[in-house]
């Protein structure tokens, strides 16, 4: 027997040497492209890395896509916590190998100041936050009420409408706010301030759920509002968002959330895009063009950043409604509103701000 | 051949034991890493260059062991009394919360004074909630594994609240507490590192504790309450005064990991301020063979490992899961030494006469251990 299990060490360990070998070829690198191409970006992810169908796989995939369309190539790494930001940035930016680095993500501030300060020679791109006040840091953020803003038009049109089977006779909307913080806070006030910019008497329920990873307390929050009335609730809270998804589902209501990936094609009204991979395309571009400048860039919906998406869903809305939500859009990107910032001015904004046909 | 079965009688000596739990988890990991279809032998070799191939490798793999120095000494401590502290990621979360608030609410101490308060005020905080847990075990029987779980919990949504409610500052877009003062900051040891003198306070830790055990009465009352309770109560030790002892340095000392991560690395209090340094305690302590000294070196080699796994992110497409998983295995191993004796008895095994041998397959066959074929 003991023989036997000496065999099956043997084995293992001829076999490892085998795949070894037979392994040995595989390209060791994420670097893709051509070598005679001088640009180099790098990339340091948020935490919690690839595989979370939102922010994160939303920047490499914009990393993707500018090394398709530039053909330059790329190193990426997959920090395991907040500690990991400042080795990895400093490993790339110590590297110089790099024409950029960018960091994804607003809890690596602190790490990309603190290196870009060591190494004042390597440029470096922070994306959703805005920093300013460094001569080698640009920063692309998003206007967050713009992102919710059109779906909350939607919702308003939407909620008043006996045409959509999922609809009801209430004109109330929910909103589970992922934690309390001012970036959420900012998006909830941009979807209500949508909402009643159409339909001035809608009452919007919100709640928080206090994470980005608990399905189970979103759930409960949207059942709440799912018997409070609302027809349509709306999130921002990443993973916490399939159980806002499950609720809607269970119950028969409609959903909007932020990923596309994790939307619901029968009960997803909309998906609220904010699209990390045209922040990082638009980096990109600007140091192929060579017109990368440090400062702090501030997107919205008439940069093609911030909008709200209805393609390859299944609920139908009527055209009359998308053509509504096409001519705030319009009204947006003319620069004719200039939306709230705060949950508590949304009412007041209202009142002076009504969409007439 | 009668001394090699003493030997084998004798049981694994501790540090054959981690050397062998060690090489074959790596084993394990190659084989695996093979299996995924990269190279073990390339991988391994990025993790060695990484972490040990230039100066700054060598920094980061001291940087990345000095939490765990911390964390695997506190498992280690409480386990000298049979005490398992799975709340080293609690203790450390607050010792942390409160070495942000002394750290940057204090002004006008110098330097002398200012560090080593918020260092102790970490500890103090970390230590309170070990004797919290002894408390609870000894007037309403709760089982510390179940109390420091759950404290775990309660922690990390307290130091969370408090970093994202009333300690946050105005302009930040994250949870996180003020930058603290710079009387309260560890020195940096090498410029462009998080390496701090934190891992000098670690070491300290680590000798202090191994005295404390080793060379002291208290110590010795403390060994032997972890070898036998009851004897050491028969010998009229307090058992519950040894708990509160071992359970408060345990805990003073996962909350000194977390002040001065605060103040060597992180400046601020940030919401995932540990990288589970809690549980990866656990494994360094297990490797390390609940040695203080020896925690020092377990800790570094984990260190290493989390070094060079950085690098090899930026360098190969090998998920750096692959190093998670290569250090849960050695805690796999280091926790089943029968599985290892049963493997390395084979290499002795062939010597032996061949009646013998019979005797101990059979023997091994019925699943027990070749320790009981010693005593025949």
């Amino acid at each position: 027997m003991k023989k036997n299990f000496k065999y099956f060490v043997l084995t293992i360990l001829i076999c490892t040497l085998f795949l070894t070998a037979c392994s040995g070829g595989d390209s060791p690198t994420d670097s893709e492209g051509a070598i005679d191409n001088e640009i180099k970006i790098a990339m340091v992810l948020g935490e919690g890395g690839l595989g979370d169908l939102g922010f994160n796989d939303e920047a490499f995939e914009g990393l993707l896509k500018a090394a398709e369309d530039f053909g330059i190539s790329y190193d990426y790494v997959e920090p395991k916590s907040v500690n990991d930001f400042e080795p990895q940035l400093r490993m790339f930016a110590e590297s110089g190998e790099y024409d950029l680095v960018i960091a994804v993500g607003a809890t690596q501030v602190d790490a990309v100041k603190l290196v870009a300060s060591e190494f004042p020679d390597q440029r470096f791109s922070i994306i959703d936050v805005a920093v300013e006040g460094y001569d080698n840091i640009h920063s692309s953020s998003a206007r967050n009420p713009e992102q919710h803003f059109l779906s909350g038009v939607l919702s308003g049109l939407v909620t008043l409408d006996d045409r959509l089977p999922y609809t009801n006779e209430e004109n109330i909307l929910a909103f589970a706010i992922s934690i309390d913080a001012p970036i959420p806070r900012e998006a909830a006030a941009g979807f209500m301030a949508g909402a009643k910019y159409v339909n001035p008497d809608v009452e919007i329920i919100y709640n928080f759920i206090g994470g980005y990873r608990d399905p189970e307390k979103a759930k409960e929050i949207a059942l709440t509002a799912f018997d409070r009335g609302a027809d349509i609730i709306t999130h921002n809270a990443g993973a916490s968002g399939l159980g806002v998804i499950e609720a809607a589902r269970e119950r028969g209501k409609y959903v909007i959330g932020t990923s596309r990936q994790s939307a619901d094609v029968d009960y997803s009204l909309a998906v609220s895009v904010k699209k990390t991979e045209q922040m990082v395309y638009k980096e990109v571009e600007s140091i192929v063009k060579g017109t990368w400048q440090a400062g702090s860039s501030v997107y919205g919906i008439a940069d093609d950043v911030c909008d709200y998406d209805i393609s390859g869903l299944k609920v139908e809305i009527p055209e009359d409604i998308l053509e509504i939500v096409e001519d705030i859009k319009q009204e947006i990107i003319d620069g004719k509103l200039e939306l709230p910032y705060k949950i508590e001015d949304v009412d007041e904004w209202a009142a002076r701000n009504q969409y007439k046909k | 051949m009668k001394d090699l079965k003493r030997k084998f009688a004798a049981g694994l000596g501790s540090f054959k034991l981690s050397f062998f739990a060690l090489f074959f988890a790596l084993l394990t990991g190659a084989i695996a890493i093979a299996l995924s279809g990269y190279s073990p032998i390339e991988t391994y070799k990025a993790i060695i260059v990484g972490s040990l191939g230039s100066k700054q490798g060598i920094i980061l793999s001291l940087s990345s062991a000095t939490p765990l120095i911390f964390t695997g000494l506190a498992f280690a401590t409480a386990y000298k009394v049979k005490m398992i502290n799975i709340g080293a990621e609690g203790q450390l979360y607050l010792g942390a919360m409160a070495g942000a608030v002394v750290g940057a609410y204090i002004t006008g101490l110098p330097r002398l004074v200012h560090i080593p308060l918020t260092l102790l005020s970490g500890a103090l905080v970390g230590g309170l909630i070990g004797i919290l847990v002894v408390f609870l075990k000894v007037k309403f029987g709760a089982s510390e594994i179940i109390t420091t779980i759950m404290l775990n919990e309660i922690i990390l949504l307290f130091t969370s609240y408090l970093s994202s409610g009333p300690l946050k500052p105005e302009d930040s877009v994250i949870p996180q507490t003020h930058v603290i003062q710079e009387t309260a900051q560890l020195t940096r040891l090498a410029p462009r590192s998080q390496l701090s003198s934190a891992i000098f306070i670690a070491i300290a830790a680590a000798v202090l504790i191994h005295i404390l055990i080793k060379k002291t009465p208290l110590g010795y009352e403390i060994q032997v309450t972890g070898l036998n309770r009851r004897a050491a109560e028969t010998a009229g030790i307090s058992i519950t005064k040894m708990y509160l002892i071992t359970f408060f340095l345990s805990g003073a000392i996962a909350g000194l990991c977390g002040s001065s991560l605060v103040m060597g690395v992180n400046r601020r209090f940030v919401e995932g301020i540990s990288a589970n340094y809690g549980y990866s305690g656990i494994s360094v302590a297990a490797l390390g063979a609940y040695n203080p000294l020896s925690i020092i070196f377990s800790a570094t080699l984990f260190g290493i490992l989390k070094s060079g796994a950085i690098t090899l992110n930026r360098t190969t497409a090998v998920p750096i899961e692959f190093v998670d998983a290569i250090q849960a295995v050695v805690v796999a191993y280091v926790a089943a030494p029968r599985l290892i004796e049963a493997v390395l008895s084979l290499k002795n095994k062939i010597g032996l006469k061949k009646e013998k041998s019979l005797n101990r397959q059979q023997n091994l066959a019925e699943g027990e251990v070749i320790k009981d074929d010693g005593n025949i």
